[in-house]
């Protein structure tokens, strides 16, 4: 197979063409430099926050971040679940990448603020251990990119993640969730929420797996032990026979969201939207008490809000 | 040919060059869509042909992270 522009090998096929590495890496920069100039998702100004785990999707967002946009002063925040045998392995690679790449590395944990680890929370639960997770994890990246002055968060969901959130809230029948989806999170803004920002969302989990060996990075190739345990795996493998039979799938799901969804919801946020101060913590919320705290009092956790 | 899933090395067969989709679906059970491959030690697009001279080497997509 050959690339379509200079016939040199092709290493993937994607948007209808066969690439050399060369042009692929190409393509893939262009696609995300013209996401974020499109919908300003990154000024000159901007202090960002890197949310990165050490996985393959974080860490390109932090490799092509550095690469693209070196004008911008960045922090790069990791939250430790406390996950065994699983997030210390990325943790490792992330600590050595960042440090090569010279941008500054703060690492927080949900014992530290919450006084268990995710392993420990779960133990005691019958529940998808992601959605909690989830939740802990947003609130921690929210409160430490804020003291540390960032602007905005950039987090390394994918296209395929996104594909997989619409059907997952869809399934759910949660609007709350579907309308805070998008390139960037949330669409009611709030002083005590840094904005956060998707600049891989149109890009394919197989582009970025590809743009990460075809750079050489390297992570560790465990997978969290929860996954398996999500919600997630199952639209995931179902969305993955789909692409496989009618590729294209995952990106007609994110067009129809952008086209469709986003604008009836946007007019909805216009009328209906409120956003309260939490009675327990004063972080922003829809609803009188937020979802930290609900979780911080059902699971018998350290108030780390305070 | 050798394909190395992994940590796992797998033998088959093959009379006659064939597509890696096909070899992913026909002879592994595996969806294309979840692996990228290098064939060779090179990567290469799933559409690329493979003999049975050819070592590949399969990277699951991961999710998170």
């Amino acid at each position: 197979m050959k690339c379509k522009k200079c016939k040199n090998p092709a290493i993937i096929f994607t948007n209808n063409s066969f690439l050399c590495k060369e042009h692929f890496n190409d393509y893939f920069e262009k696609k995300l430099k013209r996401l974020v100039k499109k919908h300003n998702l990154i000024t000159k100004k901007d202090k960002l926050a890197l949310a990165v785990s050490g996985g393959k999707d974080s860490l390109t967002l932090l490799f092509t971040i550095s690469k693209l946009y070196p004008e911008n002063e960045k922090i790069v925040i990791n939250i430790n679940e406390g996950i065994e045998d699983y997030r210390e392995h990325t943790i490792d690679v992330l600590k050595e990448f960042s440090k090569k790449l010279n941008i500054p590395y703060i690492s927080v944990s949900f014992k530290e603020e919450f006084g268990k680890t995710l392993d420990q929370i779960v133990k005691k639960i019958d529940t998808y251990p992601c959605s909690i997770c989830g939740v802990l994890r947003r609130y921690l990246l929210n409160k430490t990119a804020r003291k540390l002055d960032c602007t905005k968060i950039a987090t390394g969901h994918n296209l395929d993640d996104e594909a997989q959130s619409t059907l997952m809230n869809i399934f759910n029948s949660d609007i709350e969730r579907l309308e805070r989806m998008g390139f960037e999170s949330g669409i009611v803004r709030g002083e005590k929420f840094v904005r956060r920002i998707k600049p891989l969302r149109f890009h394919t989990e197989k582009e970025i797996v590809t743009y990460f060996l075809s750079n050489n990075l390297k992570t560790s190739t465990k997978e969290c032990p929860y996954s398996k345990k999500s919600f997630r795996l199952y639209v995931r493998t179902a969305l993955y026979e789909y692409e496989r039979k009618h590729p294209g799938t995952n990106k007609n799901i994110i067009n129809f969201y952008d086209k469709f969804i986003i604008t009836a919801l946007q007019k909805k946020q216009k009328t209906n939207t409120k956003l309260n101060e939490c009675q327990q913590c004063k972080e922003h919320t829809s609803t009188k008490i937020c979802k930290v705290c609900e979780l911080i009092k059902i699971l018998g956790l350290k108030n780390g809000t305070n | 040919m050798i394909i190395k899933i992994k940590d796992k090395t797998k033998r088959i067969h093959l009379s006659k060059s064939k597509k890696i989709s096909e070899i992913l679906e026909e002879n592994l059970k595996i969806n294309p869509e979840i692996v990228i491959v290098k064939k060779n030690g090179i990567l290469v697009p799933i559409q690329d042909k493979a003999d049975n001279n050819s070592k590949l080497e399969l990277f699951y997509i991961i999710s998170g992270g």
